[in-house]
């Protein structure tokens, strides 16, 4: 096999696994930015940056913790290079409204918009963990953090959800529709 | 194992599995059902998570380098032969197959029809015609629904208009061309598609005057 060939068929496996991840790649800069316009940025940087240096990645296998690691740098830059004001969750909520609004299911929406008000430590971890199966040895590296850190702020996300989502019920049940908006 | 160490445990790891979580778990029916409500919780948490990916965030690196040439113009020829398919295809069937997309497309979303619905933010509605690189005066009047819908290939802005308390459906067809205003009935729908400054815009109304009407103030609204 010619050093082109082979060279060719390397850029198209890098190119099926970008094209794999990007789906997983792209909610994760979703829910670290909480703009759609940011995340699709994101993702095109990230991919940037992973195709100039593809002769680091040395295992397939760790393909995606190493693009989400590209992409958590870039959001980071990002943030630095456009020196973005303060957020302002009322003002980003009404702005996502259609990308959170994508279910007809009231209580899914509500679950969206509560993960959108978590902090940013606690939301990350959670979104590793679910979203991409991050165990919480790998959420500690990827975060630069102690397992036990990790552990404490996903038994934090999820009690804040729980107890929103608990609130829902209670509110429905008694026929009172939250309003956390 | 104690509760509370056993709640703190699931709730930072609700797949996680031990002799000891097992344990506590059939001892404690409180904690049992804790056990249940987190596992539901994550559920609902994961598909709250899966948000829907746009298509954009599904092409290419633009800027990649140049070695991606011999693919990109294998992907031309193949867009090529595809849009000669497509042409004779349309030749065979006069404007028929798009009148036709555009009403399966409102009967696939029924719940945007809701007459008198509220009108929805202008933020939501700025944000959706901005997707599509457009922006829209208050000429356009009460909207009630936005959507950037996959129609033919692409994300296109998909509203509907409150005109004299009834909806009205208008696709903003960026990249579908007509020569000319064209009329359709389609199963039982009424609707114009007229040249917009970019591509086209598709009205669905009670009846075709009412569509002429609202394709117009569109036209003047849309920047």
């Amino acid at each position: 096999m010619n050093q082109s060939t082979e060279g060719r068929e390397r850029l198209e496996r890098f190119d099926e696994l970008c094209r794999a991840l990007r789906p997983d790649l792209f909610r994760f800069a979703f829910w670290l930015s909480r703009d759609r316009t940011l995340a699709e940025d994101i993702v095109q940087e990230t991919l940037l940056r992973a195709w100039r240096a593809r002769d680091e990645l040395r295992d397939e296998r760790a393909v995606r913790a190493w693009l989400c690691t590209i992409a958590r740098r870039e959001h980071a830059r990002l943030y630095e290079r456009k020196r973005l004001p303060v957020v302002d969750i009322d003002g980003l909520i009404a702005r996502e409204e259609p990308m959170l609004a994508v279910t007809d299911e009231a209580e899914l929406e509500d679950l969206r918009e509560a993960i959108f008000r978590l902090d940013d430590d606690y939301r990350e971890p959670l979104v590793l963990q679910v979203l991409l199966g991050y165990t919480t040895e790998e959420i500690a590296q990827h975060m630069g953090l102690s397992t036990a850190a990790v552990l404490t702020r996903l038994f934090r996300a999820r009690n804040r959800l729980r107890k929103i989502v608990a609130g829902q019920r209670d509110d429905m049940a008694s026929g009172v529709r939250i309003e956390s908006r | 194992m104690n509760c509370l160490d056993f709640r703190r445990t699931v709730a930072a790891e609700p797949a996680r599995e031990s002799a000891e979580l097992s344990e506590h778990l059939l001892s404690c029916a409180p904690c049992a059902e804790f056990a249940q409500q987190m596992r539901s919780l994550d559920l609902r948490i994961e598909r709250a998570l899966r948000v829907p990916v746009p298509e954009r965030a599904e092409r290419l690196p633009a800027r990649a380098s140049s070695t991606w040439a011999p693919r990109r113009w294998a992907l031309a020829a193949s867009v090529l032969v595809a849009v000669a398919a497509a042409s004779v295809v349309w030749l065979a069937f006069p404007r028929a197959s798009l009148a036709k997309d555009i009403v399966a497309h409102a009967r696939h979303e029924p719940e945007s029809w809701a007459a008198q619905a509220p009108e929805i933010p202008r933020s939501a509605l700025a944000y959706i015609l901005r997707d599509s690189g457009l922006g829209a005066d208050r000429q356009l009047g009460p909207v009630s629904y936005a959507r950037s819908c996959w129609f033919r290939g692409h994300f296109v802005p998909h509203l509907v208009v409150q005109d004299q308390g009834e909806p009205v459906m208008v696709l903003v067809l960026t990249e579908e061309t007509v020569s000319g205003r064209t009329p359709f009935v389609e199963e039982g729908y009424s609707g114009v598609i007229v040249p917009a400054h970019r591509g086209s815009i598709a009205v669905l109304a009670p009846d075709g005057e009412r569509a002429d009407a609202v394709a117009s103030r569109v036209l003047q609204a849309l920047e």
